[in-house]
């Protein structure tokens, strides 16, 4: 049985549904991300998982329990919030034995999980400082001893490194990571960065318009998105236009593209004459000299970027493709080349719309 | 800037500023007088018009009615704004503005208006005259003081600093004592000290409400100095400026210094 | 925040029982007395009647006092903002060291009561006062003048109460602009008072607007100054309304003077706003 259930969750402000049906289990000591763009709906969802908003319709259980009927403060769950919401007139180890002292927990145990929450995170020193005292990094990592202290039966982090620049962003993404697979902590991570969803997640959920795109393993995400909104967010992404030709075993096929065949990968079942969106991220295509197998392009732009070379080319039907090559050969810009593409990577997916 | 130019806009804000503070300084001044008229600059150095002040039976009991109206005035309201500030921030949002200007129309309205549109009332309902009717009036008018110190205050407050001490296991009650109060508690306290100010030295209000018999430090000064024009009233008047300071100077050692953050 | 309504309704209900029954009821009876015939023995009789309206616009008498009372108002405005303006900008600018001296002084006449403020205008001003001995000393006079119970008076002990009122909203309009938008208007070629023609004094709009508003109303609905300062000869609409209630205790036409006053104070404020209108949506801050 999963540890988290969510069963056709609703919530409309008004006119406008923010969750629009959304169904997910989560497993016992999971790392699960909600992935999208701002107004997709992930943090409604996660704030009606802490019991913050009540849901319009639909039913949360963790361990098989509806947790609806219960005020936040009876649902025994750690928040972590984006804007860290530590309490500015209480010293950092106040902050962090705040659940403790609503729960009632003896002075003498108080002190001392409070000691170990702050070992966790690297902040035993700071320990009687203020918040307002602390840099953004420091204050988030107290947000963190704080949730973990009270040992919640889920881990809620509503964008937490957001407000963070990129390096501290770094730090403290493995150190959540390592924070919640110690403790064992089923977490709920809402972000709508895909690097650190990639980083960080056992299983993502990408998130559109209230309702759930795709969930699977960043792997699958990544490579096997279900549609072009899915790829499109979750890293660079080329689609070209496929027309299947034929099947060329068990979910594999040959594609006509640009007035070129090739071998591509794609789900079960595709008929001849189907078109769909042949999904090619850049390091998956390679040029090779005119006349090559692949799909005849022409140079339109190169650029250096310190580990390879970005080119832009363009198809036969104008196409535009970007790609990243290693820097050894040079490149003219307006010289026709060909594109091949690694049939395990070239994956086929329902036409619609990029994010 | 040109030098000259500083200069001349340099005297100006020194005239300016000397004008705003013109009154107060002269009518501190008069108040220790040596002489018997009024008169500036004051005829030599003394209390006596303190002495005269504190003997006089009227100004004592004027002074008294002055200080129970503002610390009963001061205490109600900040209880009542507190409620007030809580209740309007959880208020959907599209009946904030209309609470907000309910709560602070005492301000916006004129006060000589709402004095009389209570004056009227109170009689009506057979509080006429009564210590209860201005008591009431000055409670409508030191409201908006203390509800928008408040407000501010918790405006202050993210929601999430709520929310994250209910994911800890606090209920609303918790919460409000550990995380909302102190840190609202000066903004109430600074409400609180407005309240009493402008409590001790409403005019109009209680001009028009006054009980029989009862004479707040105002109007007492007032009425003397329909007759007389003597250093004793600014001997009152400095007093009441007096007072004023110190409960300001009380309110900072007490919780001014608390304000940390 | 999840709480329960009951549980908030709870919290705002002694607020709103306060103000329904002290203040809303109050105007209400008010608006209802207005309409009202007098009555001998009781604030008003049975019957309805416009009379009261009538003669509240139609008596040159009061008619006259009212539309005095406005051009005062106005009078005291203008002078407040002059002399406001000033001021807020120093204290918009001043270093944060001297800034707690400088708020000090100019609410400095809201601390000190009505009675000492006027007290001190009428030591000022008095017979052998401080005014009338530089004038004698300066030989601009030969005699002191008589400057008690007169226009002037009342108007600058008014716009000195005033200050604070029009200051403390310019001064924050003043510290939302922008600095960087001086040193731009600077690099774009602005001298010193184009700056202030074409930047500074269209942002600062929003508080000059707001404290305009709030200084006209305080000053046509002032009382207790005109009285002690202006005495017989000062008559302004609130002395008026206060002799008729409590002098005659004619209470429905005192009511009709007083919302008179406050329909022409609603219709000057509401023709301010709309003037300024095109200008607010133009300094309206981005949101």
């Amino acid at each position: 049985m999963a540890h988290l259930e969510i069963a056709g969750l609703r919530k409309s402000h008004g006119a406008v549904q923010v969750i629009a049906g959304v169904d997910l289990a989560v497993a016992s000591g999971e790392f699960f991300t909600l992935l999208g763009p701002s107004g997709c709906g992930k943090t409604t969802t996660l704030r009606c998982i802490a019991g913050f908003i009540a849901p319009n319709d639909g039913d949360i259980r963790v361990d098989g329990a509806s947790v609806l009927n219960a005020p936040p403060e009876k649902r025994g769950f750690g928040v972590v919030f984006q804007n860290y919401a530590l309490f500015p007139h209480l010293t950092v180890a106040e902050n962090v034995g705040y659940g403790l002292k609503t729960r009632r927990v003896p002075w003498e145990e108080a002190r001392r999980r409070v000691g170990e929450a702050l070992a966790m995170v690297q902040l035993f020193g700071l320990k009687d400082r203020l918040p307002r005292e602390l840099s953004g990094g420091q204050q988030q990592r107290v947000a963190l001893a704080r949730a973990i202290v009270i040992r919640p039966r889920l881990l809620l982090l509503d964008e937490p490194l957001a407000n963070l620049d990129a390096k501290l962003r770094h730090e403290l993404r493995w150190l959540i990571r390592d924070v919640q697979r110690a403790q064992g902590t089923t977490a709920i991570y809402v972000t709508h960065d895909h690097a650190e969803a990639m980083a960080l997640s056992d299983r993502i959920a990408v998130m559109r318009n209230g309702q759930i795109a795709q969930v699977g393993t960043p792997r699958e995400i990544y490579q096997r998105p279900l549609e072009r909104y899915v790829a499109s967010f979750t890293g660079e992404t080329n689609t070209l236009e496929a027309r299947v030709v034929a099947e060329a075993g068990p979910g594999r096929y040959r594609v006509a593209v640009a007035g070129s065949e090739l071998e591509a990968t794609g789900p079960a079942g595709l008929t001849p004459g189907t078109v769909r969106h042949l999904l090619a991220r850049p390091e998956s295509l390679s040029l090779a000299p005119e006349g090559a197998a692949g799909v005849s392009v022409r140079l339109d732009a190169v650029v250096y970027v310190g580990a390879a070379l970005r080119c832009e080319v363009v198809t036969a039907c104008k196409q535009r493709v970007v790609l990243q090559v290693p820097v050894q050969r040079a490149y003219t810009p307006g010289e026709t080349l060909s594109l091949a593409i690694d049939p395990a990577q070239a994956w086929l997916m329902a036409p619609g719309e990029a994010a | 800037m040109k030098r000259p130019l500083r200069y001349l806009s340099g005297a100006v804000l020194a005239l300016l500023y000397a004008f705003l503070l013109m009154p107060l300084v002269v009518v501190a001044l008069a108040s220790f007088s040596g002489g018997e008229v009024l008169r500036f600059p004051p005829e030599g150095f003394s209390f006596k018009w303190y002495a005269r002040f504190f003997a006089n039976e009227s100004f004592l009991s004027a002074l008294m009615l002055s200080l129970r109206l503002a610390l009963v005035s001061a205490v109600t309201v900040s209880v009542l704004a507190t409620m007030a500030a809580l209740f309007y921030r959880r208020l959907p949002y599209r009946w904030r503005e209309p609470f907000r200007i309910l709560v602070i129309m005492p301000l916006l309205l004129p006060e000589i208006l709402t004095a009389i549109g209570l004056l009227f009332f109170l009689y009506r309902v057979g509080l006429g005259s009564s210590a209860f009717g201005l008591q009431i009036g000055h409670i409508v008018v030191t409201l908006p003081f203390a509800f928008l110190s408040v407000a501010a205050a918790l405006q202050q407050i993210d929601s999430s600093l709520e929310e994250a001490s209910a994911s800890l296991g606090a209920g609303t009650f918790e919460t409000f004592r550990r995380i909302v109060w102190p840190l609202i508690r000066p903004g109430i306290f600074t409400g609180a000290l407005f309240a009493f100010i402008v409590s001790f030295d409403m005019f109009t209000m209680s001009f028009l409400l006054k009980p029989i018999g009862g004479n707040t430090l105002p109007l007492a000064v007032f009425d003397y100095l329909k007759y007389d024009f003597d250093p004793m009233a600014a001997a009152a008047a400095t007093l009441s400026v007096g007072f004023a300071l110190l409960v300001v100077l009380l309110v900072e050692k007490t919780v001014g210094l608390r304000r940390a953050f | 925040m999840r709480s329960s309504p009951w549980r908030t309704a709870l919290i705002g209900a002694p607020v709103l029982a306060l103000l329904f029954v002290f203040l809303v009821l109050p105007y209400g009876e008010m608006v209802v007395m207005s309409f009202r015939t007098p009555a001998n023995g009781a604030p008003y009789g049975d019957a309805w009647t416009l009379a009261n309206y009538g003669r509240a616009f139609g008596d040159p008498f009061y008619l006259g006092v009212l539309l005095r009372t406005l051009g005062i108002g106005a009078l005291i405005t203008s002078l407040t903002l002059l002399l406001s303006y000033p001021i807020a900008m120093h204290l918009a600018r001043v270093s944060d060291r001297w800034h707690v001296f400088f708020y000090a002084c100019v609410v400095s006449p809201l601390l000190v009561g009505v009675l000492v403020r006027n007290f001190g205008w009428m030591i000022v001003v008095s017979f052998q006062g401080p005014l009338n001995q530089v004038l004698l000393a300066l030989g601009l006079i030969n005699q002191p003048l008589r400057l008690l119970f007169n226009l002037p008076i009342v108007v600058v002990a008014l716009v000195h109460v005033f200050v604070p009122f029009m200051v403390l909203p310019i001064t924050n309009a003043l510290r939302n602009i922008d600095p960087s938008l001086y040193d731009a208007s600077a690099s774009l070629g602005a001298k010193g008072y184009e700056t202030f023609w074409r930047v500074t004094l269209p942002l600062s709009v929003p508080g000059v607007l707001a404290g305009v508003v709030l200084v006209f109303v305080l000053a046509i609905s002032a009382f207790v100054t005109p009285v002690l300062l202006g005495g017989q000869n000062i008559v302004m609409m609130s002395s008026i309304v206060i002799q008729q209630l409590i002098g005659v205790f004619a209470w429905p036409f005192g009511a009709a003077l007083a919302m008179a006053l406050s329909i022409m104070t609603i219709i000057a404020v509401s023709l301010l706003t709309l003037i300024m209108r095109p200008l607010m949506r133009r300094t309206a801050r981005w949101s």
